[in-house]
């Protein structure tokens, strides 16, 4: 039985990897063939965008059966897992004493000076500026461009 | 051998009360179920909030405000207001909940352990793993601290975790955008920061397959600043030192780097409770015991499954609401969009490139008869808006002209990164390009001191009367529209342009 554990984590091991390398040349290739000279009109001018839903569509439907594979692996693999898999044996690590309880007063303390800092948030326009960043999509830091 | 063969009963097949809590805290933080079909954002005033998880709120789902996006924009506003706000928030949240946030509430947190479950070669915590856990304060201090900072003191919002490494805003927001055939349109942005962002995305979750909660244990900034409030926090795993043999056997079975139970790396899953042979451990709220383990537990089980049941019941009341509050439709979903102002042009497919949008301009004789819109094709819609230093910029007086509308805000960095390319533009065409740079109608007070500080000599004007949307957009900044000689439409994209860019698409209409 835990040959076959075995057996079944490093296949999967190897899948995972495969995958994962698979998904990112995927992308990197995109990238590449996006900004290789021959899509270039004038300096800094495109023919095609580097990515469209198109292209992304095309390059899935390439990769789906390696995609389809590892999810009907992985779902086989739990399965296995679940049924024949035992439970991790404990281990005894040397443990570090705890430190000293904290004052009693800090706690108390630090409530008052965080609801103090929320109100003076919301008296300068902080809690504004958090909502403006949270209904407007920032289009570069979801990685967007 | 790593495993001890147990005999299973059916509860073992069943998902725990704490994987329970985490699938109903990932569906609270991302509640608004419709935006996943419509590829819309939610933008009511719920993301006032911080939630307390790592969860972006560019999500279509999220209903609050991602706290570690949140502090880095604070930061990165410092020079207009300190960040008290966050700030306060942050500290409540750690005071209150510590790490047990990532243990029990966080849906990345969520994530990782799911794809921790695909069976493969396990990581085992060691001198190394704890080592890099230190990673995540590095990661706290330069992405999240230092860079916003630094680009603050040049008037550039730069939330640099956000841009450069946050797998959430990647998973969540990006794709989970771009996965909605709504913003087919929005694929022609991606360029070398989605591939690198998609990379490192890929990479993380990888590494959560053979490496426990790997991104939460060496990355995460967020665990990095709950972690700090772990020895105050109100609820979490607690020790009773005088029923402690200190055997070790607590932080032995934890999978996370703690050296001591309740520590800067405990993230209170409460799994070492039952491991604990004293039962010295237990899962608390302030004095209120929330666990104390099964064996202690079991006398009063019968009680227990009564309060939990009544508990189990009053949160799923609480998430109905929620979800009905978030996702039934509103007198503003029934209304037409603003934008809407004409049919659609005969094709679906939008610009997607400059060369495109040049390849095809809309014929110049048809103006007169062509319907106003957004579309390129489409009659630009008519505008009139305030400038900044007086005056007032209407559309009408650019006719004959070709002409340049660029939405902007001075919180959004591609936005001021692009404007210097407008001036250039400017520089180069003088007077026959009409060139507007029209800001945001939301947090404007800082825009008179940043103009201050360039020599900019195009125009400023403020989107008073929703004049974006009149232009299809919404929610996404920059956003960039060429107008021809006749005022019709030939370019209308989110995100950024080069000087390159405009001049392949201003050239041909002047030449026209």
């Amino acid at each position: 039985m835990e040959k076959t554990r075995r057996l079944i984590r490093w296949c999967m091991a190897v899948l995972t990897v495969a995958v994962c390398l698979l998904l990112c040349w995927q992308a990197i290739d995109i990238y590449r063939v996006g900004n290789s000279p021959a899509n270039f009109s004038a300096p800094g001018v495109r023919i095609a965008p580097v990515y469209s839903r198109q292209i992304v569509a095309e390059r899935l439907r390439a990769i789906a059966p390696a995609l389809v594979v590892y999810a009907a692996a992985a779902v086989l693999a739990l399965i296995w897992q679940a049924v024949h898999g035992g439970k991790e044996r404990p281990r005894v690590q040397k443990p570090v004493p705890q430190p000293k309880r904290a004052p009693g007063w800090l706690l108390p303390a630090l409530y008052i000076a965080a609801a103090a800092l929320v109100a003076l948030g919301v008296a300068n326009g902080g809690a504004r500026d958090v909502l403006v960043k949270a209904v407007n999509i920032c289009t570069e830091c979801i990685g967007l461009g | 051998m790593d495993n001890i063969k147990t005999k299973k009963s059916i509860r073992d097949y069943l998902p725990t009360r704490r994987r329970l809590i985490q699938l109903y805290a990932a569906l609270l933080h991302n509640a608004n179920l419709k935006g996943y079909l419509q590829g819309e954002i939610y933008t009511g005033s719920a993301k006032y909030l911080c939630v307390p998880g790592l969860n972006c709120y560019s999500c279509p789902g999220a209903v609050g405000a991602c706290p570690l996006g949140a502090l880095q924009n604070a930061l990165a506003s410092t020079g207009s207001r300190a960040p008290y706000y966050v700030i306060g928030i942050l500290l409540l949240l750690g005071l209150t909940l510590g790490r047990t946030i990532c243990g029990f509430l966080c849906p990345f947190g969520l994530l990782q352990e799911l794809l921790h479950k695909i069976p493969s070669p396990k990581l085992k915590k060691s001198k190394a793993t704890r080592a890099l856990s230190y990673l995540k304060y590095v990661i706290l201090a330069v992405f999240v601290v230092a860079i916003p900072l630094y680009y603050a003191a040049q008037h550039v919002p730069m939330p640099g975790f956000c841009k450069y490494i946050c797998p959430s805003g990647t998973f969540n927001g990006a794709i989970g955008l771009l996965a909605n055939p709504a913003n087919a349109d929005k694929f022609s942005m991606l360029n070398i920061l989605f591939t690198r962002k998609f990379v490192i995305m890929v990479l993380i979750f990888g590494g959560c397959v053979f490496v426990y909660r790997a991104f939460c244990r060496f990355l995460c900034p967020l665990g990095a600043i709950y972690g700090l409030f772990n020895r105050f926090a109100l609820v979490g795993v607690k020790v009773e030192q005088s029923k402690c043999t200190h055997c070790g056997l607590c932080a032995g079975a934890c999978k996370m780097d703690v050296r001591r139970v309740g520590d800067h790396e405990c993230i209170h899953c409460a799994g070492c409770v039952d491991v604990c042979p004293t039962q010295a451990i237990s899962m608390r709220a302030g004095k209120a015991v929330l666990y104390a383990g099964k064996k202690a537990e079991a006398p009063r089980q019968k009680e227990l499954a009564g309060k939990r049941a009544i508990a189990w019941a009053l949160a799923l009341a609480v998430l109905a609401g929620v979800l009905l509050y978030f996702n039934l439709p509103r007198k503003e979903d029934t209304a037409p969009p603003a934008s809407a102002t004409a049919e659609p042009t005969a094709t679906d497919a939008p610009v997607l490139d400059a060369a495109a949008a040049t390849a095809a301009p809309a014929e110049p004789s048809a103006a007169p008869q062509v319907p106003e819109g957004h579309e390129p094709g489409m009659l630009g819609p008519g505008f009139t808006a305030p400038l900044y230093g007086g005056g007032s910029f209407d559309l009408a007086d650019t006719r004959g002209k070709v002409t340049v509308i660029n939405f902007w805000a001075t919180w959004c960095t591609p936005c001021v990164n692009e404007l210097p390319y407008f001036e250039q533009l400017h520089q180069t065409y003088g007077e026959d390009v009409a060139i507007v740079a029209i800001h945001s109608s939301l947090v404007t007070d800082d825009v008179d001191a940043y103009l201050a500080l360039y020599d900019y000599t195009i125009p400023f004007a403020l989107d008073e009367s929703g004049i974006i949307e009149s232009y299809g957009g919404s929610t996404m900044l920059p956003q960039t529209i060429v107008l021809d000689r006749d005022g019709v439409v030939v370019y209308n994209q989110v995100g950024s342009v080069t000087y390159e860019v405009l001049d392949s698409l201003v050239s041909p209409l002047l030449e026209d």
